[in-house]
């Protein structure tokens, strides 16, 4: 595989990446461990891999993995938000580096080397537009993404829905998760290797840059920020430091003067309607909402 | 026995630490309701800097590394929290985040990602008791942790400035109605936090005997967490969790191996914060 093949295929993975943890955003939630859920469906390909199983089938056996932990990490991280959130889905991943370390059976430090090396084009070029279809056919607009967005704000709104808040919780974390580790299988197939760095909080961080930058309210926003911001980088070739320096400006930025990210979703009539700002937001409050 | 003594004293050295980097956290905490993300990374430049002046003595060390602090955690103030405050909690976190990245690459572009070893510019030795050790550094760093954590709580409990602090976190905008400078209340508790916060990498780096930019990544992240466990806001919650962190590492350590006492840490700290999530202790 030339070096721009696996230069698209690495920016789709992380656009497919990107999306998954855009899907949990979107919900109002801050997930700094999906690196980690993504290593965990690379692991549990490469065990299947190693098993014998023909590689389609690891990378289903990926999503179904990485899909029961994300569940598992929902149900227990339900009563949490924000920084709370942030911090214990960082060290849910930072436990799973550390087991990952330390078990025999899975490499150790070392990870599990000598995948089956996969051509990856048209499969991940595939994978890229399934998700694209599910977000402008099945997503947008309806009323599950319609729930979504209330879940960020008011989630007392989806139980008055008589739909249950934490159910559609743990269901977006679980398709979440399971994209996320079939995205992590592709990546490893793409390495041959997967490591327990691949699991560390600094890629979940990039993850989360990519989903602000590219649009937090959006899916396809998401995409393209995993993409471009995957790609460009490595097209101008920018060093480690110079990378990091390029994604924590552009951060900032976006969050100072754009802070729907680059591509924000332009809201239908319905989620207009149901999801402006009361417009007493804007007054001074005593009991101060305005912190 | 002697090695859980000894896992113990190591644990509450390293917890005084915590406690410190947890009570900055706490204070911005306690007036602004978020979390300045900038300020674990201030504390990979006050240890960086104290590298620097620990090169020409022990004073340059402290001055060089809370100079830096203040400076670098007032400018994080001004380009990630005040601008977005009024946003909402999320956004001043992930604002402050984008320029901690700035910051840890900065720091990385300047010094490399390596480790560098700091002289010894505090007293050599130790003090002995049974079988157990403790260097004379680590003894400092443990008192004046315990006499600064002790003032800030007295300050934050008793005093108006304390009240103002507290009230403008509470109602901000009754505060502001009965006087309280918000926006100075605010740059106080930023220059207050980075001040403790920067001591704490100028105890790091000296005491540790080397210090690198992804300080913030590993000690800072656990003071954070140690804010958290103790309850957000809650300056004795703070110390409590910041000594839970350090014990439970330090013994964790003892026992088994590297690897494997990271991850159990890390899983007490993750059952701790999902069992608790408000908190071992309320705020006031």
């Amino acid at each position: 595989m030339g070096y721009w093949d696996s230069l698209i295929v690495l920016g789709g993975i992380n656009a497919i990446l990107a999306w998954s943890l855009g899907l949990v955003v979107r919900s109002g939630q801050l997930s700094v461990g999906h690196a980690a859920l993504a290593g965990a469906g690379g692991y549990a390909a490469g065990l299947a891999a190693r098993a014998g199983l023909p590689p389609i089938v690891a990378l289903l056996v990926a999503a179904l993995v990485a899909g029961l932990i994300g569940v598992l990490l929902a149900l227990v991280t339900l009563r949490l938000n924000h920084l709370f959130l942030a911090l214990a889905t960082l060290l849910f991943g930072e436990i799973l580096v550390a087991v990952a370390t330390g078990t025999d059976a899975l490499g150790g430090a070392a990870g599990l080397a000598g995948l089956p090396l996969l051509e990856l084009l048209p499969l991940v070029g595939g994978a890229v537009l399934v998700v694209v279809l599910v977000e402008v056919l099945v997503l947008r607009g309806s009323r599950v993404e319609l729930n979504m967005l209330l879940l960020s704000g008011e989630p007392q709104l989806v139980d008055m829905t008589g739909r249950s808040a934490d159910r559609l919780r743990i269901q977006v974390f679980a398709a979440s998760a399971a994209v996320a580790g079939f995205a992590g299988a592709l990546l490893a197939f793409q390495a041959g290797v997967v490591q327990p760095g691949d699991l560390g909080f600094d890629h979940s961080l990039n993850l989360l840059v990519y989903v602000i930058v590219g649009g937090s309210t959006n899916g396809i926003g998401a995409l393209v920020g995993g993409f471009v911001l995957t790609v460009l980088p490595r097209v101008v070739e920018l060093d480690n430091v110079q990378q990091a320096l390029l994604l924590g400006g552009v951060l900032v930025v976006v969050m100072l003067v754009r802070r729907d990210g680059a591509i924000p979703r332009r809201p239908t009539r319905v989620l207009r309607a149901t999801t402006a700002p009361a417009p007493s937001d804007d007054r001074p409050t005593l009991t101060g909402s305005g912190r | 026995m002697t090695y859980f003594a000894q896992a113990l004293l190591d644990g509450l050295s390293a917890g005084a630490t915590y406690a410190l980097i947890a009570i900055a956290f706490s204070l911005v905490w306690a007036t602004v309701r978020t979390v300045n993300l900038a300020l674990l990374q201030v504390l990979s430049c006050a240890g960086m800097l104290a590298y620097l002046g620990a090169q020409h003595g022990v004073v340059l060390a402290f001055v060089y590394g809370l100079l830096g602090a203040v400076v670098i955690g007032v400018a994080s103030h001004f380009v990630a929290i005040v601008p977005t405050l009024s946003k909402g909690q999320i956004y001043p976190i992930i604002t402050s985040l984008g320029f901690g990245l700035l910051l840890t690459a900065g720091l990385v572009a300047i010094f490399g990602d390596l480790l560098r070893p700091v002289p010894p510019v505090l007293p050599e030795g130790g003090a002995r008791l049974g079988g157990t050790y403790l260097s004379w550094g680590a003894v400092l760093q443990i008192a004046v942790a315990l006499v600064l954590v002790v003032a800030a709580i007295v300050v934050m409990r008793s005093s108006r400035v304390g009240l103002a602090f507290r009230s403008s976190a509470w109602a901000p905008d009754l505060a502001g109605a009965y006087g309280v400078n918000l926006p100075a209340v605010r740059l106080g508790s930023a220059v207050v936090s980075s001040l403790l916060i920067g001591l704490a990498g100028v105890f790091i780096a000296l005491t540790a005997g080397s210090v690198g930019p992804l300080l913030g990544a590993t000690a800072g992240l656990k003071g954070m967490v140690a804010m958290l466990i103790g309850g957000a806001g809650n300056l004795p919650g703070a110390v409590v969790g910041g000594l839970a962190v350090g014990l439970v590492e330090s013994v964790s350590l003892q026992y088994t191996t590297s690897a494997l006492s990271g991850a159990i840490a890390f899983a007490v700290l993750f059952a701790l914060m999902v069992l608790k999530p408000s908190g071992l202790m309320k705020e006031y």
